[in-house]
């Protein structure tokens, strides 16, 4: 069932053939840098799908390829071999402009920091997406976005007067605001102190349980993992080790934490 | 929106193209208005004839000097009578202009410079001007004076025409400016009639009686109304175009250094912006969006500055165009009018400008990953990208061969070679700075390795491993003190080496020079002077000489224009109306002084009584003593002479370009020093948690504005030395005595000091400000 608020999606209809249960998907993925025996490998050979109305935590030790996963996943950057979908269309073949265009329509990006143009306020900030997409938003849409993170009374303050937590709330608005098939959060609570993480942990696991959206998210804080639905180890450039629901059971964390130190030992 | 979000919220980074464009769009304002008031206007001595009838207008081989084509005194004669028959004509003036002015206690009074005071009396109703007193001239003898001199009807006194000094009687006053002789002695003085002004009947239209005059008088100009001002005196066409020289030279230089500014300081913040623009290339904006935020930024800051300089640039058009007056570049009626199209294309230029400037920053902008926005901490780009290697590379290469080539040109060539060498190095420097300022900041701080304080090796570390940075404070200095002492230096160097040529040729020769007239007599030069005068040949005018030879040589050029050869024959309208057939016995090459056409001397005198010598060399002091507006000089005292109006000129010119760069490349070092703390905020609030005290950071920021300034100085004097060594070579070939490089010191110290004073006030400036908040 499509959502009645969910903007362009006859559009989306003409390209996506079948409905999905994957929003995202990564098969054989292979990711090279560099050439000869400068050559590293970031992704071997990885094959992953993050299914529709899931929060995945993506974990691994520093080097392990989880930033190379999202951006790769996110079309950010480009597979050396192997196919990613999202909402079943292959990015491979797309061009810069075309695969900007699904960005913009179909992903959605939280950053540890600097997520919000400096210059403009935290409304404007989260109508970005639609206004480059050419659409004029609605003016009670972009206040409901803001509402929804609790944010509604801080529509007119810039960056600078808002506080880190506050900062993340208006980018998980704003990549909430096109409706899209995926988000990613590359270590969104990284730069924030507990309880501000708690806030926005919290919003993205609302966000998956009450709009049915799909996020998948890169952390090394096994409490971040936590309020995922599933935990994806990396090590290597290749799955190492999988962690299934359900999220915020007691002692998760804890569960988490071993397992990671266990990844990073061998 | 974003465009719009982002000028709003970074004034301060955009500060600096503001200033430059609003400077350029005041600068290329204030010309414009000042050149559109300066346009000719109708003479105010024919300005009461509705309709002029005149010969066509030709312009000389450089399109700078023209006159208009007269006809003989017969032909005049028949044409006015058919122009006076037609419906509606009162009469028609033959109008005469030549040589005429009076004495007054053996001092010649008015304009020295005009040579075409002298009427025939008819023509004073061309003016409209009004008998105050007295009658008018009649016979020989006998003048009409400017009621201004303050002579007396009745008076005697002195009249000097082309002949020499004759005594006259003042029968008339005049309202108005001029010498009116009688028409019968007009005529005589100059039998040529280049105008024929028509007075109407009271209710004749002028376009009537014009379309009437056009079909009696076929090939002739008829003017009325504005078209008259293309008769404006050729004195007022000189002055106009070498105050043109000057605006346009500042207008352009506003125009390159402005898309200059605008450019740099827009790379500088897309560089600085880096992460921003990543993150809307990862929200969805296609490299298309991100060009055009950066072009509408630009067009933003364009309409600002183009609306502040177009307001600046009309309240200093007045001034300037007062200056242009005093500085004898415009005429001193002068009235700078407020006018809307001036200001209009200044603005549109200035939008213009910024775009341009903005385009390529544009570019790179659209270039930025959208994983720029994943990274920590923004890391300096490659000191050099291989653009700026190969552009760098390139200019250096070229600035090398011309400066080789200063050497082997032939003499005339040699200062143009060293202006393009120098103008090449000039940009190789800026463009290769990020390569050769490490090195010299390493043999510059060498002496100060061991040195105790944090400070040397602080400012030594911040300079080498920022060379972009520093390259880019750097460049601009580069381009200031290059410039300074580039033009400075020029002059300097030719304002010793012309005189001292033309002293060497004449050594030992007295000259006979005009003193408070145009020219010299033929009862004061002699019969062996030059005679200039001019002839008019197809539809050129052409500057013929008069000299002691036989022959008639012609330059290459305007034999050229004529498509005449040695052994041609070609037929030359003389001033007075009058043609004759020339065998053209020589071609000399271009380039050498006063040597269009050179024709016998008699020739010349037999068809121009006006012609005035401009100077008369060997002349025996004490046979011209007593001859009023004569003066006698030595070789040296004569040179001087010579060259102090042109070195006047180049001076200005000089001056006033060297003052417009120093003050443009100061908003770009204040600019790129005011964006490079800014973006040192991080390292600024690590010092401080390291101990320096807030004056110890400001001395370090101080130090290292002064090191790139000294830096930037003498890469400055390194690019334009050699060049102007080989100018100095080249001339002394050309003038023919050793000519030795001259430095304007005064200037080059003023420029340096200027540079740093902004730069190191800058740095405090902004260093104060980014530490102010130390959180990054």
């Amino acid at each position: 069932m499509r959502g009645t608020g969910r903007a362009g999606g006859l559009d989306r209809m003409t390209i996506t053939h079948s409905p999905v249960a994957e929003a995202v998907g990564l098969s054989g993925a292979g990711k090279v840098y560099g050439t000869g025996a400068q050559a590293v490998t970031a992704l071997d050979d990885l094959t992953l799908a993050f299914p529709t109305g899931t929060f995945t935590a993506v974990m691994g030790p520093s080097g392990s390829g989880k930033s190379t996963l999202l951006q790769c996943a996110a079309g950010l950057d480009r597979l050396t071999s192997g196919t990613v979908r999202v909402g079943g269309v292959d990015l491979g073949g797309l061009s810069e402009q075309r695969r900007t265009v699904l960005r913009r329509e179909r992903i959605g990006f939280v950053f540890q920091a600097f997520n919000l143009v400096a210059s403009l306020t935290a409304a404007q900030n989260v109508e970005l997406p639609l206004r480059l997409a050419g659409r004029r938003p609605a003016a009670a849409a972009v206040r409901a976005a803001l509402g929804e993170v609790g944010l509604a009374d801080r529509a007119a303050h810039r960056p600078s007067e808002l506080s880190g937590g506050q900062q993340q709330r208006v980018a998980i608005a704003r990549a909430l605001i096109t409706r899209p098939d995926v988000v990613f959060a590359d270590e969104p609570t990284g730069a924030l102190d507990t309880a501000a993480s708690r806030e926005v942990l919290g919003l993205l696991r609302a966000a998956v349980d009450g709009h049915g959206q799909t996020v998948v998210m890169v952390t090394h804080d096994p409490v971040a993992a936590s309020y995922a639905d599933e935990v994806v180890f990396l090590r290597d450039g290749r799955v190492a080790d999988r962690l299934g629901g359900p999220a915020r059971a007691p002692g998760r964390a804890e569960q988490i934490a071993g397992l990671m130190a266990r990844l990073e030992q061998r | 929106m974003i465009a719009l979000a982002a000028v709003r919220g970074r004034a301060a980074s955009l500060a600096g193209t503001f200033a430059g464009l609003t400077l350029g769009v005041a600068l290329i304002a204030m010309t414009l208005l000042v050149h559109f008031s300066a346009l000719p206007r109708t003479p105010d001595r024919l300005a009461a004839a509705p309709v002029l009838v005149h010969g066509p207008v030709a312009p000389d081989a450089d399109g700078i000097g023209s006159g208009v084509r007269p006809w003989s005194a017969a032909d005049a004669e028949a044409l006015a009578g058919r122009l006076s028959g037609l419906p509606g004509v009162a009469s028609v003036v033959p109008d005469r202009s030549f040589y005429a002015q009076l004495v007054i206690g053996g001092v010649p009074i008015g304009d020295a410079g005009d040579a075409s005071a002298g009427h025939g009396w008819s023509s004073a109703a061309l003016g409209a001007y009004p008998l105050v007193g007295g009658v008018a001239p009649a016979a020989d003898g006998e003048v009409a004076a400017d009621v201004a001199t303050g002579l007396a009807i009745g008076a005697r006194t002195t009249l000097l025409t082309a002949r020499g000094a004759a005594e006259v009687t003042v029968t008339g006053l005049v309202d108005g400016p001029g010498v009116y002789l009688s028409d019968g002695a007009a005529a005589r003085l100059a039998p040529g009639v280049p105008v024929l002004g028509l007075l109407l009947r009271p209710g004749a239209d002028p376009a009537v009686v014009a379309e009437a005059a056009k079909a009696a008088a076929p090939g002739a100009v008829v003017a009325t109304g504005e078209q008259r001002a293309a008769l404006e005196p050729v004195q007022q066409a000189k002055t106009r175009w070498l105050g043109t020289q000057l605006l346009i030279a500042m207008a352009s230089l506003a125009v390159f250094v402005t898309v200059f500014v605008v450019a740099s300081t827009f790379a500088l913040n897309v560089t600085a912006r880096r992460r921003e623009l990543g993150l809307l290339r990862t929200v969805g904006a296609t490299p298309r969006q991100i060009r055009r935020i950066v072009l509408g930024e630009a067009l933003l800051v364009g309409a600002a500055g183009g609306l502040a300089g177009a307001l600046l640039g009309t309240v200093a058009a007045g001034p300037a165009g007062r200056l242009l007056v005093r500085w004898g570049l415009a005429e001193p009626g002068l009235q700078v009018r407020p006018q809307v199209l001036p200001v209009l294309i200044a603005v549109a230029v200035g939008i213009g400008v910024a775009l341009v400037g903005a385009y390529a920053a544009g570019r790179r902008a659209a270039k930025v990953p959208p994983m720029a926005a994943l990274r920590e901490a923004a890391v300096e780009a490659r000191a050099m990208g291989l653009g700026r290697w190969l552009l760098g590379g390139g200019a250096l290469a070229l600035g090398g061969f011309l400066a080789a080539r200063t050497g082997t040109a032939a003499a005339d060539e040699r200062v143009n070679a060293a202006l393009f060498a120098a103008m090449a190095l000039t940009a190789a420097a800026a463009l290769l700075a990020p390569v050769l300022l490490p090195p010299l900041v390493r043999l510059v701080s060498w002496p100060l390795r061991g040195a105790r304080g944090a400070g040397p090796m602080l400012v030594r570390a911040e300079s080498l491993t920022a060379a972009r940075r520093t390259a880019a404070t750097a460049a601009p200095v580069i381009a200031t003190v290059g410039f300074a002492v580039l033009l400075s230096g020029m002059v300097s160097t030719m304002r010793e080496a012309y005189p001292a040529g033309q002293a060497a040729k004449l050594a030992g020769i007295t000259v006979a020079v005009p003193d408070g007239t145009p020219g010299l007599t033929e009862a004061a030069a002699g019969g062996r002077s030059v005679l200039p005068s001019r002839v008019y040949a197809g539809d050129l005018s052409i500057a013929a000489f008069g000299t002691a030879t036989e022959r008639v040589s012609v330059a290459a050029g305007v034999a050229d224009a004529l498509r005449a050869k040695v052994g041609d024959t070609v037929t030359v309208v003389f001033p007075d109306g009058l043609t004759e057939r020339l065998t053209i016995a020589k071609v000399t090459p271009d380039g050498q002084i006063d040597d269009d056409l050179i024709l016998p001397r008699d020739l010349v005198r037999r068809h121009d009584p006006s012609a005035l010598a401009t100077s008369a060399a060997g002349m025996d002091a004490t046979a011209l003593a007593g001859l009023p507006g004569v003066e006698v000089l030595d070789a040296k005292a004569y040179a001087d002479r010579e060259s102090s109006e042109d070195s006047r000129l180049l001076w200005l010119f000089a001056t006033v370009l060297i003052a417009l760069s120093v003050g443009y490349t100061g908003i770009a070092v204040v600019n790129t020093m005011a964006m490079s703390a800014e973006s040192r905020r991080p390292d600024l609030a690590v010092l401080r948690r390291a101990g320096a005290t807030p004056r110890q950071t400001l001395r370090y920021a101080a130090a290292e504005a002064l090191l790139v300034v000294a830096l930037g100085t003498g890469l400055g004097l390194a690019v334009t030395v050699p060049p102007l060594l080989g100018m100095a070579a080249g001339l002394a070939q050309e003038v023919g005595v050793p000519v030795a490089l001259r430095l304007h010191w005064p200037v080059t110290a003023a420029t340096v000091l200027a540079t740093a004073a902004m730069a190191v006030a800058a740095s405090l400036a902004a260093t104060r400000r980014a530490s102010g908040h130390p959180t990054g």
